[in-house]
């Protein structure tokens, strides 16, 4: 089994903020998968979303010391399989060769050809995986994710909450 | 129109810092503080000039320590701070209130590695509880409340303030009556009464429980009700190498610290309790030793202000987070209305068995050192202060120097930090001049912040150093005899300067004493020296602290 978890965590928008939550990360030495940060539905706050492989126990362990930063509000804690994931994929591949058309109708990916030819895919990170070892046997030159983000799913189970 | 809060800056510190009460600061001035220092001449706040920017946090540590107020120090950008940086976190790992104010470089410089310029606030992140640096004048006074508040409460630690000197010599109309927004930060949790019954049902099935108090002891000021509680259930009180002084340790039941150099008799009974209470300890690889053979057949209760604390290093571990005391007394009610009266109860015959065999035992021969230390604590007063250094010193203090009430025993815990006693015991004497403080030191340690002895002659600040002076790094030399063949490497002082002249060069006062009888008279001349008074006691090079228990080992392995 998986033991790839999510963390939300809600913090004041202050300068700093990313850097004291990764460094509880680093200090322990796990490596983050992904963070996402963007402002959240309250003025002042931002929303940091973090994708880490890591057991239970460390988890609950982890989402404490995050809370414990003055500028962090509320942890909240899932495994992945209580999230709805989505990645941004953005592609550039060195020419529109036959077939790339139909890899990216398969996966509903956007294929753009101006100026450049771009593919543009959003949805489940593992989709992402497959949809680029598809595009790998065509010339790509350029690849970029904008890693995890999420939401909790209503039905989420093992769901630890900390903070207000 | 300007009005009386129309001033810089530099000002605004002053007058923010006045407004929390401080009456101190110990600090170094320099290119990026010059600002703040000038207005210091005008505001009501002493200044006590280090002689190196360590010693002034460390100071600030002390009379923290000692007093239960922040202690504040200051430091300019670049080397000031990087100077200042090994205080603030020996008082991080010892969850002291200080709160440390740096100076930076004007805001066009930072990040182009202007002079002096360094990143304070990405190199203090980790040492500190909270680092800000305020970009306009106006947030000044907002953020030295911040600084207070957040030091101060829950579990307390040091803050760190930067402020860049354009933002010190800037003016601005300020407002010192705003209040900080700090939705986050939760300073007292509530002991959950579920929680805290399943912890009572603990204690009444244990046949052999045991209290741990540790320094968040101290800090709730939980003595007496750790005592009360210990009284009701008959058990021993071990203390954490912090947490000497929360509970008279000539109480009946008060059997002395736990530890890598706690006591045999605690040691024993921990090991063989079936049920630790920890009052304000965190259970630390130097408490406990090694983990699994700590917990193995005993349930632990943990009772602490900080939720991080929660099963961190134990697993048998039920948390109780909350203020101590509120949690205490919730558990007493619990307990005291099931309760059986147990005096006589076969653990505490074990008890009282231990406590009178092995209570101020010394092991492995003669020693001089206990000898000093007993010494010392028969001509102190209950409420005089001991600091220590780092080293054998600090373990022999922690054996055999018996800390009467709290906030009397003063020791760098968590960090081992050589160099924090002597400049800790200034600070620690500002704080409560009424009171004797002496820094027990040893001559490796000493020479780290012996500077700061000019700052105790200038300022007028006098304590007693009583050096232990054994020519070597004396723990390592023990660690190098006992664990590693013998081979000694680099542990070897050899001949330091004379400390008795050294103080006199300073303008204090220097003795070498001969013998424990010598020492005795020396000690009782300098209680009454109007300086500080540097005794140099010589000590055997080969003297062993004893019962040691090396690192990865339990603690029913002590070597005695
Ligand atoms: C700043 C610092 N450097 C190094 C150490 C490692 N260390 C621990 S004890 C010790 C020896 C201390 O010697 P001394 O102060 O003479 O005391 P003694 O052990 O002889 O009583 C050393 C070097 C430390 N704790 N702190």
């Amino acid at each position: 089994m998986s033991n790839k978890r999510m963390f939300f965590i809600r913090v004041a928008d202050r300068p700093g903020v990313l850097f004291r939550i990764t460094s509880v990360f680093r200090r322990r030495n796990f490596n983050i998968e992904s963070v996402a940060v963007g402002k959240a539905n309250i003025p002042g706050e931002s929303k940091i979303v973090i994708s880490i492989d890591v057991d239970e126990e460390g988890a609950d362990a982890f989402a404490r010391l995050v809370k414990r930063i003055i500028d962090v509000y509320e942890v909240i804690e899932a495994p992945q399989e209580s999230c709805t994931l989505r990645e941004l994929t953005l592609v550039r591949m060195e020419s529109n060769e036959a077939g790339l058309e139909n890899v990216c109708k398969n996966y509903g990916a956007k294929l753009t050809v101006n100026g450049g030819v771009y593919i543009e895919y959003c949805g489940e990170p593992q989709n992402s995986d497959m949809l680029l070892k598809e595009l790998g046997k065509y010339k790509i030159k350029d690849i970029s994710r904008t890693g995890v983000t999420a939401l909790v799913k209503e039905s989420g189970k093992d769901i630890l909450r900390f903070g207000h | 129109m300007q009005t009386d809060n129309y001033m810089s800056g530099a000002r605004a510190i002053v007058r923010a810092l006045e407004n929390e009460g401080v009456d101190v600061i110990f600090g170094i001035p320099g290119g990026a503080t010059l600002p703040l220092y000038d207005a210091l001449k005008d505001g009501k706040i002493r200044h006590i000039l280090a002689r190196h920017e360590q010693s002034a946090s460390h100071m600030a540590d002390g009379y923290a320590r000692a007093s239960g107020r922040v202690g504040v120090c200051s430091a300019t950008s670049g080397p000031g701070a990087t100077n200042l940086l090994t205080g603030v976190a020996t008082a991080y790992m010892d969850s002291s209130p200080v709160v440390a104010i740096t100076g930076q470089v004007a805001k066009p410089f930072i990040g182009k590695d202007a002079f002096q310029e360094i990143d304070t606030v990405g190199v203090y992140m980790p040492v500190v509880k909270y680092a800000m640096q305020p970009l306009t004048p106006r947030e000044i006074p907002e953020s030295i409340k911040m600084a207070f508040f957040i030091s101060s409460t829950g579990r307390q630690g040091p803050v760190l303030v930067d402020i860049p000197k354009d933002v010190q010599t800037g003016s601005d109309e300020m407002d010192f009556s705003r209040g900080t927004d700090l939705k986050g930060y939760e300073t007292t949790y509530k002991p959950d009464p579920a929680r805290v019954r399943e912890a009572a049902k603990l204690i009444l099935q244990a046949q052999r429980p045991i209290i741990l108090v540790g320094g968040g002891a101290i800090k709730a000021n939980a003595g007496p009700m750790a005592v009360e509680l210990a009284e009701t259930l008959m058990a021993p009180i071990a203390s954490t190498l912090m947490g000497k002084g929360a509970v008279p340790e000539n109480h009946f039941l008060s059997v002395g610290p736990i530890g890598m150099h706690g006591t045999y008799h605690a040691n024993r009974l921990i090991t063989e309790s079936d049920l630790v209470i920890g009052i304000g300890a965190r259970f630390s690889d130097r408490t406990t030793m090694d983990a699994g053979e700590f917990e193995r057949e005993k349930m632990i209760i943990g009772l602490d202000i900080d939720p991080t604390e929660a099963k961190k290093n134990l697993k048998n571990e039920l948390a109780v987070t909350g203020d101590v005391n509120e949690s205490l007394a919730m558990m007493l009610q619990f307990v005291k209305s099931m309760m059986p009266y147990a005096e006589n109860s076969p653990w505490n015959r074990r008890l009282k068995e231990l406590k009178d065999q092995f209570e101020g035992k010394v092991f492995g021969g003669q020693a001089v050192s206990p000898v000093i230390i007993k010494k010392v604590r028969e001509q102190l007063a209950d409420h005089d202060i001991v600091t220590t250094e780092v080293g054998q010193t600090q373990a022999w203090a922690e054996l055999f120097y018996k800390a009467l009430k709290p906030r009397t025993f003063i020791t760098s815990g968590g960090l081992g930090t050589m160099g924090f006693g002597f400049p800790a015991a200034l600070g620690a004497k500002v704080a409560r001049f009424g009171s004797n403080v002496v820094d027990l030191a040893g001559d490796g340690s000493f020479q780290m912040t012996s500077n700061s002895l000019a700052t105790s002659v200038k300022e007028g600040i006098p304590v007693i150093v009583i050096i232990f002076n054994n020519s070597t790094l004396g723990m390592i030399a023990q660690w190098q005899r006992m664990v590693y063949d013998n081979r000694m490497v680099a542990s070897w002082l050899g001949e330091s300067p004379d400390f008795s002249y050294l103080a006199k060069a300073y303008g204090a006062e220097g003795v070498k004493v001969n013998g424990t009888e010598d020492f005795e008279r020396a000690f009782k001349e300098a209680l009454n020296n109007e300086v500080t008074t540097v005794i140099d006691v010589p000590i055997p090079p080969e003297e062993n602290v004893l019962p040691f228990v090396p690192s990865g080992k339990s603690l029913r392995e002590m070597i005695v």
